[in-house]
């Protein structure tokens, strides 16, 4: 782009671009380790102490076990209902299926916004009170057209052939599912789990509408900062950013010893 | 090539002896009609081949036999009993896919075991399943690698693998589908040699599916040969070769030249034709018409002198073979290919001579499209 001698723009583009994106990650992460009581320039000194006050309060702790059990339930549920529906979208190509496949793919086009009010419409209109099944049932509605577009792309590029070949070797279709199909498809399913956990962990909006008066830690974090900022609330930026790289480090060592090789090798391995 | 014992010689075992049978199997897709009507009769121990272009309907036969196709119309046999609805997992066959389908998340080892660990009653135990799968892979020379993953192994040894985990069922038959199309030229020569070798040790039923005339010829004791759905002619590949049954047959077969004559008398096995004023007689395969085409094999053909043999020609190509030479000649009565022991240049005169009885004369047909144009005959030097 930059033409001989003249204004590197090229460069200038890609600096700014770096400086925008990832600005807010550095000063949030910077000021998580502040001694200081306050956010002003320059931080007063290092320390994790803001980190000790967040794991100290009840509440935030009570949001975080929240948060964690709606993660974890909405990717299990998520990854279960999407790895049975890719397994039915890739083999069959009837018109239902791909009016299925369709429908199950919109939510991604929905605001969430719409969809959290279309939760409080339908908990007025029947018996439902928010609890735990609501929020895991918003979180599933925006997270599964995720879990099925990594899962049925995983089952696309696979040789159905080996499936034969294990039917022909003697298996049921029940032992070729359990003993060809999944462990095969196993890191596309992982992978789907981690996206699943992280979109749910830090969901706002839906949660919003779905919770009731459960807190869970965006919830906090947002009522939190409305009544003062202090450092806390970047220690707790600083947990949210971590969690899905603990789970992907977690995940590598199970996969590791599960199939002898970790989440990277195996889908390498797999990709030939 | 064509000797040498070949254990699937026996075609004419009786009745009841055979390893399966089919009787009228067709599958139709669409208006297309895939395999039609099929009476195969596989006997025990051979090795068979269905041979075929492609398209011609040999693969959708096997994965039939397989089970891993219904059929529209039609019985499989084995041992009498109809197995035509019985699912794959059930069925006493296994396969060696083409792509060799190995399980890519199981090592060698536990790719081979698989079909020992899937019966839900009557599991061997671990020592027998040690030991089965430990002479499985001494069977297809693949001792110490029990622990790779599929990935890890060369084209040719994933398919050791895929041979392995079939046999180790002890299936009745042994299905294989173009094993060896995935292969290197020269990895398929030598994985021919150990697929004869395994089935002479074993005498396991072979049936093996390929579009490769020179693997068909080479390796099997009968061959089936498929055209559009049903079976041209089930034969052993010397008579396949030396008498083919039906024009198809022949063109299909080893290379030749085709003339178009007319047939000028008639006695029991042998037609007198004539070609544009020179008369010959040629094998009769039951011709009606007054016009005939027929099939003259390169070796029949001599060179001779301009002028000493039937009729004068050019050469167009000459194509060394190792111990011969396979010329073609463009001559007035049509492109003949013959065979010579020393090079000629193209554009050289030469005589064209064949015997006084020579040939075998078909019903004419229109010449399909040339997909069999360039395939070298039997015994070419790669054989």
């Amino acid at each position: 782009m930059s033409g001989r001698g003249g204004i590197p723009w090229l460069a200038i583009t890609c600096f700014v671009l770096i400086v925008f994106l990832y600005a807010p990650l550095l000063v949030a992460t910077l000021y998580a380790f502040n001694s200081g009581n306050r956010l002003v320039w320059p931080p007063e000194g290092l320390s994790l102490r803001w980190f000790g006050h967040v794991f100290g309060d009840e509440l935030f702790m009570k949001a975080f076990s929240t948060s964690m059990s709606a993660a974890l339930i909405t990717a299990v549920v998520s990854c279960s209902i999407g790895t049975i529906a890719s397994l039915v979208f890739t083999r069959r190509s009837t018109r239902i299926a791909r009016l299925v496949e369709a429908l199950g793919r919109l939510p991604v086009m929905l605001p969430p916004l719409f969809i959290g009010i279309g939760f409080v419409a339908l908990m007025k209109a029947t018996t439902l009170s928010p609890s735990m099944t609501t929020i895991v049932a918003g979180h599933t509605i925006i997270v599964l057209p995720f879990v099925i577009l990594i899962v049925a792309a995983r089952l696309r590029t696979y040789e159905i052939e080996v499936e034969q070949a294990a039917r022909d070797l003697g298996a049921t279709p029940i032992q070729v599912i359990v003993r060809v199909t999944l462990p095969i498809i196993a890191p596309a399913i992982f992978g789907a789990f981690l996206v699943a956990f992280a979109f749910s962990f830090d969901e706002l909006l839906i949660t919003n509408f779905t919770s009731g008066t459960q807190s869970t830690v965006p919830i906090y974090v947002l009522g939190r900062l409305r009544r003062l900022v202090d450092p806390s609330a970047n220690a707790v930026a600083v947990i949210l950013l971590l969690i899905p790289w603990i789970a992907f480090g977690i995940g590598q060592v199970v996969l590791k010893r599960l199939t002898g090789s970790g989440l990277s090798d195996t889908l390498m391995r797999q990709g030939r | 090539m064509f000797g040498g014992d070949r254990p699937g010689g026996s075609a004419t075992s009786a009745p009841g002896q055979g390893a399966l049978a089919t009787r009228t199997l067709s599958k139709r897709y669409g208006s297309i009609v895939a395999v039609d009507a099929v009476d195969l009769d596989l006997p025990a121990g051979s090795f068979f081949s269905l041979l075929g272009p492609s398209g011609c309907g040999k693969t959708t036969l096997l994965r039939m036999i397989a089970g891993l196709e219904q059929p529209d119309e039609g019985t499989i046999l084995v041992d009498g009993m109809d197995i035509t609805r019985l699912s794959p997992e059930r069925r006493p066959f296994n396969m060696v896919f083409q792509r060799y389908a190995l399980f890519p998340h199981l090592s060698v080892f536990d790719n081979v075991a698989f079909g020992l660990t899937t019966a839900r009653s009557e599991r061997p135990p671990r020592d027998e399943v040690r030991r089965r799968v430990g002479d499985m892979l001494a069977l297809v020379g693949l001792e110490g690698l029990e622990r790779r993953w599929p990935g890890q192994l060369s084209g040719g040894q994933q398919q050791r693998v895929a041979v392995a985990r079939a046999l180790i069922r002890h299936p009745r038959v042994l299905l294989l589908d173009e094993p060896m199309s995935a292969l290197d030229r020269n990895v398929r020569h030598q994985v021919r040699e150990e697929l004869l070798r395994i089935h002479s040790e074993l005498g396991t039923t072979f049936l093996l599916v390929t579009h490769d005339q020179d693997e068909a010829l080479s390796i099997s004791g009968m061959v089936a040969l498929m055209n559009q759905g049903h079976l041209e002619q089930v034969a052993k590949p010397e008579t396949l070769y030396r008498r083919p049954a039906t024009l198809f047959a022949a063109r299909f077969i080893g290379a030749g030249t085709f003339l178009d004559v007319s047939i000028v008398a008639r006695s029991p096995s042998v037609v007198a034709v004539d070609l544009a004023g020179i008369r010959f007689g040629a094998e009769d395969t039951g011709l009606t018409g007054d016009r005939a085409t027929v099939l003259l094999r390169p070796e029949e053909v001599k060179v001779t002198d301009p002028g000493a043999g039937r009729v004068d020609g050019r050469v167009l190509t000459c194509t060394f073979f190792g111990s011969y030479y396979e010329l073609t000649a463009s001559t007035a009565c049509g492109t003949f290919r013959l065979r010579d022991t020393h090079l000629h240049a193209p554009g050289d005169a030469i005589g064209v001579a064949w015997p006084e009885t020579a040939g075998i004369a078909y019903e004419s047909t229109p010449a399909p499209p040339a997909i069999i144009e360039d395939i070298a005959p039997p015994g070419g030097p790669e054989a």
